[in-house]
């Protein structure tokens, strides 16, 4: 009964921002969505996602942001990674944990970063849930919402296999115009030892190597990071140095519903 | 016709949605706690003001008075750019605390400081549309480091709330962790080293600032001499991770 009256209202509220708003703001969006197309319903849902880069000298590899439903889980901490969570983490490249992500019912849309975010730095991506998303479901659009959670991953890109980002952020209740912060932790993929060599960091402190199937002397479960010990504080063998070292969070994650 | 209804529909859904959102006057009890095991704050800032105003953002540069506070621990500047936005500000509570006799101060004649594992409390009458949250103070000893809340939006509803905080690089000095007294805006250095567990004659950690924006610290580095290395900081004193406190509100 509430929920009827706030959609109603909603929808209202919607219609007039649309008049008013005719022209106004125009969102840029470097990556590439898929089940995008250009067509502007009254109906769509639109959230812009923005993310920052929080640390001193790690810079973000292109985010991979996937729209699901609430069974999908990107990763849970203390099981293995995906292989296309193994590849983001590792070589920053987010085109398999794309693809592996558009292979589930569970996920509805799914953006690829199309470019590096540098520390200091922040990209917005814009998300819309359209009426043609609608047909492809067999299902009503607001059944689609009242479902829908965003997952959002990206390297670190000076590590061996560090990420931040945030899982399951449910986006069903947002209001227009309201937003929501969120501070993305830092994650050990557990694919690849922390060994912080020339050879295995693919960053710009290196260039080293990027993914690497083995998953041998690491722990092989996602778990928090343990940060990076770096060659000034002691790990001769390390490439990275003192300005490589982060805390938590290393990124924020800003969703603004906008329609 | 329907369309018609629809608009007017509209109009007065807005204007109720302004009514019931815009904020009043409140009055807030705040206690603030120092987590970290051995790094002090220098005189906190405190300030509940509007969506427009903010005290610092991470993701943009730092302003000339988050950069005076940060670098050399006075809080005076951006209280005065905050007061300025019609803020309602309350600058260090540790004094005045101490002034009142309610709490300890420091040994090293350091009376505005919230030492590691000590917490403060203060009390924040708020006006009219004040309904975000800011705190800032400088990280003791580190160049610009500091302990940040920006924009934490005031619940409406009366009720105790706790949230934890993260420290932040303002981004406008070098990391060099070095003791010399160098606390003025531009001047490189660590003003000084409260606790007393620094060293001297450091060489310098680094040089160079490259991420001039306001980001999360990536903390001190130290190292295990008193006299000579890179830094004057000790790496099992000088560390911490986030979260580095937390704010106890109660709203009344």
């Amino acid at each position: 009964m509430n929920f009827k009256t706030s959609l109603l209202s909603t929808a209202v509220l919607a219609g007039s921002l649309l008049v008013t708003a005719c022209g106004g703001s125009s969102s840029s969006n470097n990556g590439s969505a898929n089940n995008n197309p250009a067509g502007n319903s009254d109906q769509d849902y639109v959230f812009t996602i923005e993310v920052t880069n929080l640390t001193y000298a790690q810079p973000l590899s292109p985010p991979a942001i996937v729209l699901h439903d609430s069974s999908y889980q990107l990763f849970s901490e203390g099981l293995e990674a995906s292989i296309g969570l193994e590849e983001l983490a590792e070589s920053g490249s987010n085109a398999s944990l794309i693809e592996e992500a558009q292979s589930y019912d569970s996920v509805i849309q799914t953006i690829a970063g199309g470019s590096i975010i540098l520390p200091g730095s922040s990209e917005e991506f814009t998300l819309r849930l359209d009426a043609d998303l609608d047909d492809d479901l067999n299902g009503n659009l607001d059944t689609v919402l009242a479902e829908s959670e965003i997952s959002l991953v990206t390297m670190l890109v000076n590590t061996n296999d560090a990420f931040t980002g945030e899982k399951n952020i449910d986006i069903s209740a947002f209001e227009i115009n309201q937003s929501k912060t969120f501070n993305g932790p830092v994650w050990d993929s557990g694919t690849e030892e922390n060994s912080e060599t020339a050879a295995s960091i693919p960053g710009p402190a290196a260039n080293g190597e990027g993914f690497n199937s083995s998953r041998e002397n690491d722990v092989n479960k996602v778990i928090f990071h343990p940060g990076v010990v770096s060659r000034d504080d002691g790990l001769s063998s390390s490439v990275l140095t003192q300005a490589h070292r982060f805390d938590q969070p290393a990124s924020r994650i800003r969703i603004t519903r906008i329609q | 016709m329907k369309l018609k209804t629809l608009a007017i529909t509209s109009a007065l859904t807005s204007t109720l949605a302004l009514a019931s959102f815009s904020s009043i006057a409140q009055e807030l009890e705040i206690t603030v706690s120092n987590l970290t095991h051995g790094v002090y704050f220098t005189p906190l800032l405190v300030a509940a003001h509007d969506e427009n105003t903010f005290a610092f953002h991470s993701g943009t540069e730092a302003s000339t008075e988050l950069a005076t506070q940060a670098e050399g621990g006075d809080p005076g500047p951006l209280k005065a750019l905050l007061d300025n936005a019609n803020a309602n500000t309350s600058a260090n509570p540790v004094a005045a605390e101490a002034a009142l006799g309610t709490i300890d101060p420091l040994p090293d004649g350091n009376p505005g400081f919230l030492a590691p594992g000590a917490s403060t409390s203060l009390e924040l009458s708020t006006s009219d549309d004040n309904n975000r949250l800011s705190l800032t103070a400088m990280i003791l000893p580190t160049n610009d480091g500091f302990v940040g809340l920006d924009s934490w939006k005031i619940p409406t509803e009366a009720g105790t709330y706790s949230i934890n905080i993260n420290a932040y690089d303002a981004g406008t000095e070098a990391n060099d962790e070095i003791v010399n007294g160098g606390g003025a805006l531009g001047v490189a250095g660590i003003p000084g080293c409260p606790g007393g567990l620094c060293g001297t004659g450091a060489s310098g950690v680094t040089t160079t600032e490259s991420n001039t924006k306001v980001h999360i610290h990536r903390n001190t580095l130290g190292d295990s001499t008193t006299d000579g290395g890179v830094s004057d900081l000790a790496n099992n004193a000088h560390r911490w991770l986030n979260p580095v406190a937390r704010i106890t509100i109660t709203v009344k």
